[in-house]
């Protein structure tokens, strides 16, 4: 399959009063045409300044973004980027009343991005929007374009969020934790839709959480990220059945399940707590929490390598490649 | 024997009071809702938002009065004395909330000592540092304030403060929504070790089934402020009855690619509980709904558990 979005050693440089912080921190990774590209982390990894950096949303001071290149089907975003926003690449945020205007009808906040991108009168972007939320089986969408956000729930105002990013029909959709804030019930209707997304639009996903289960429920490939570095990139299966990275295995440990066999035990968790991103951690960002440190992993910082089809940033997998 | 025991709990708050009179309409957070905790039991009560899962604990604790219905504790009427307050203790979900940004650790975790006129100054230093030491924290927070500590840290001061008073009954209300999934492990961890070090019985409120199952004994379901479901883990989450319960035990996103689950779990949203549905609170989302839902089920016994609905109607007259 053909790369739509490939990201080459993207940095993004936070200068605070403390000193100067970087996360993500020099990482690459492509995303597929019609795929769902999971990422997942613990707070402070960097995995939601990753979308706006791709988005060209960090804010500068005191953000500085540098890439080598970011290329979207051809363009290089770092420059285009204002071209292609929220017609080709559009993004869905963790909080739907943060992101929705509370003073505007929302049939008006939806025709608006229509007549900003498309050049569409009102009639016409009126109609295209009202289409768009019976795809996505929002009920009576004609009322909806005549209400407030505050009238509806959590859940609906985030499918109405969906509808407006896909208004313009993007290539792309970055959703960021877009079910965290809401109940487990319409956290799963929410997915649905996503899938639906990809099945019915074409549309290739960034899908941004910290949940694992939400990640094995609805990604392809999972890239996970810890301070700012990313860890581990695999297929969804592959992730799940043979974890690579010790903090990836740590994570899947943390999780507490649903089997019988696990009930009453104490849960394998990481020891310690993610360090500050700013000072001079050397080596490896997780080797002191790591139970496989080696004397390496705090000199150095681990290489990249490509094992079967999963790519590990972590000396462990070092000797495997030498050998052969 | 139960060492506490709720009856028939009701809870109605006012809406849209009126600077004139009294308001004429409720909002009825937590209807009938009945259960037993046992020594040494982790009871989890389990819910979606607006479930009334908070306003039980807090009652538990003491933080509302008006209520109808029940609570005894050691087989008694739970009164608002001081030995009672001392042994039944909370922990809140969100400890920037809970913690005052204008204490040191030491004092935080004092507080209730100062209060109660519990030992000198000396030996409450010595009570603090054996907690400290409980909880995993070095004896140095102590001097520390909540904005120099991480997330995990500041939950496990919430502890320390919560069993200072040496407490039977320890009520956690989403001790661990608020943190990262590798330190909600290291809390669930330290919650396991201290209930065996300090005897003690855990209320734990929370809206995540994953933890339920991995962490407690007996588990409610919540929906409405109504008792949808009660009884042995082992029963409730692997064998559902109500089917709320399996809705939701549907929803959880399993961590298992292989175990997908591509169809749409429970439609609908939760009705507002200000104009619930008549009847079963369940009516307007359930897949299995008939003619007898517009009434409210009666709670039916079955083995272990109790189930509120009607699909199990028939098997209690048959029994």
């Amino acid at each position: 399959m053909k790369a739509l979005l490939t990201v080459d050693k993207l940095v993004v440089e936070f200068k605070t009063p403390e000193g100067k912080l970087r996360a993500p921190d020099n990482i690459s990774f492509h995303v597929e045409e019609r795929e769902i590209l999971g990422i997942v982390g613990e707070s402070g990894s960097g995995k939601s300044v990753t979308a706006l950096a791709i988005m060209g949303l960090v804010p500068d001071p005191p953000g500085k973004i540098s890439a080598k290149r970011i290329d979207f089907s051809g363009r290089d975003l770092t420059t285009e980027i204002d071209n292609i926003r929220g017609k080709e690449i559009s993004m869905v945020f963790q909080n739907p009343l943060n992101s929705l205007n509370p003073s505007i009808k929302i049939g008006m906040q939806l025709t608006e991005v229509l007549t900003a991108h498309m050049n569409l009168r009102k009639d016409a972007a009126k109609e295209k929007a009202i289409e768009m939320m019976r795809s996505l089986g929002i009920p009576s969408p004609e009322t909806l374009m005549n209400s407030y956000p505050f009238e509806y729930s959590g859940g609906m105002r985030q499918r109405i969020m969906i509808a407006m990013a896909m208004l313009c029909n993007p290539r792309l959709l970055i959703a960021d934790e877009p079910t965290t804030a809401l109940d487990v019930t319409i956290q799963s209707q929410i997915l649905h839709l996503f899938r639906k997304l990809k099945r019915d639009f074409d549309t290739s996903l960034i899908f941004i959480t910290h949940d694992l289960g939400v990640i094995a429920q609805i990604a392809d490939r999972v890239m996970v990220m810890y301070a700012g570095k990313l860890v581990e990139i695999a297929k969804v299966q592959d992730l799940f059945s043979r974890p690579k990275h010790p903090y990836t295995v740590g994570l899947l440990n943390s999780i507490p399940g649903l089997v019988p066999e696990n009930r009453k035990q104490k849960l394998r968790s990481i020891k310690g707590n993610v360090p500050g991103l700013i000072g001079t951690l050397k080596g490896c960002r997780f080797h002191p929490r790591c139970s496989s440190a080696m004397p390496v992993c705090s000199v150095e910082e681990p290489p990249e390598i490509t094992v079967s089809d999963s790519r590990v940033l972590c000396w462990l997998y070092e000797r495997e490649v030498e050998e052969k | 024997m139960s060492l506490l025991e709720i009856r028939n709990l009701t809870k109605s708050f006012p809406i849209g009071d009126s600077i004139f009179g009294k308001s004429k309409r409720f909002l009825k957070a937590v209807d009938r809702v009945s259960f037993e905790v046992h020594n040494g039991e982790v009871f989890s009560l389990v819910g979606e938002s607006g479930s009334g899962k908070s306003t039980i604990a807090r009652i538990i604790c003491g933080a509302y009065d008006q209520i109808s219905g029940e609570i005894l504790y050691k087989g008694k009427h739970i009164e608002r004395t001081k030995e009672n307050y001392l042994q039944i203790q909370m922990v809140f979900q969100d400890p920037d909330s809970s913690l005052n940004p204008r204490k040191n650790v030491q004092s935080i975790i004092e507080e209730g000592l100062r209060i109660h006129r519990i030992g000198s100054p000396k030996e409450r230093l010595s009570k603090i540092l054996e907690i400290v030491d409980a909880v995993g924290l070095d004896r140095e927070t102590i001097r520390k304030y909540p904005h120099e500590l991480s997330g995990g840290q500041k939950q496990r001061v919430s502890v320390a403060r919560s069993l200072i008073l040496k407490p039977k009954l320890l009520v956690l209300d989403e001790p661990t929504s608020a943190l990262d999934v590798s330190v909600q492990a290291q809390i669930l961890n330290l919650l396991i070790d201290l209930q065996q070090q300090f005897g003690l019985t855990y209320i734990f409120i929370t809206h995540d089934l994953k933890i339920v199952s991995q962490f407690s004994d007996k588990v409610g379901v919540l929906y409405l402020g109504s008792m949808m479901e009660m009884g042995p883990v082992s029963e409730i989450v692997d064998t559902p009855l109500h089917p709320y319960t399996k809705g939701l035990l549907e929803s959880v996103p399993f961590p298992d690619p292989s175990r997908t689950f591509d169809g749409e779990t429970l439609k609908g949203e939760i009705p507002s509980p200000i104009n619930p549905p008549k009847g079963c609170p369940f009516i307007t989302r359930c897949p299995d709904a008939f003619e007898k839902c517009s009434m409210k089920p009666q709670i039916v016994q079955i083995g272990n558990r109790q189930v509120s609905c009607h699909l199990y109607d028939r098997r209690n007259s048959d029994a």
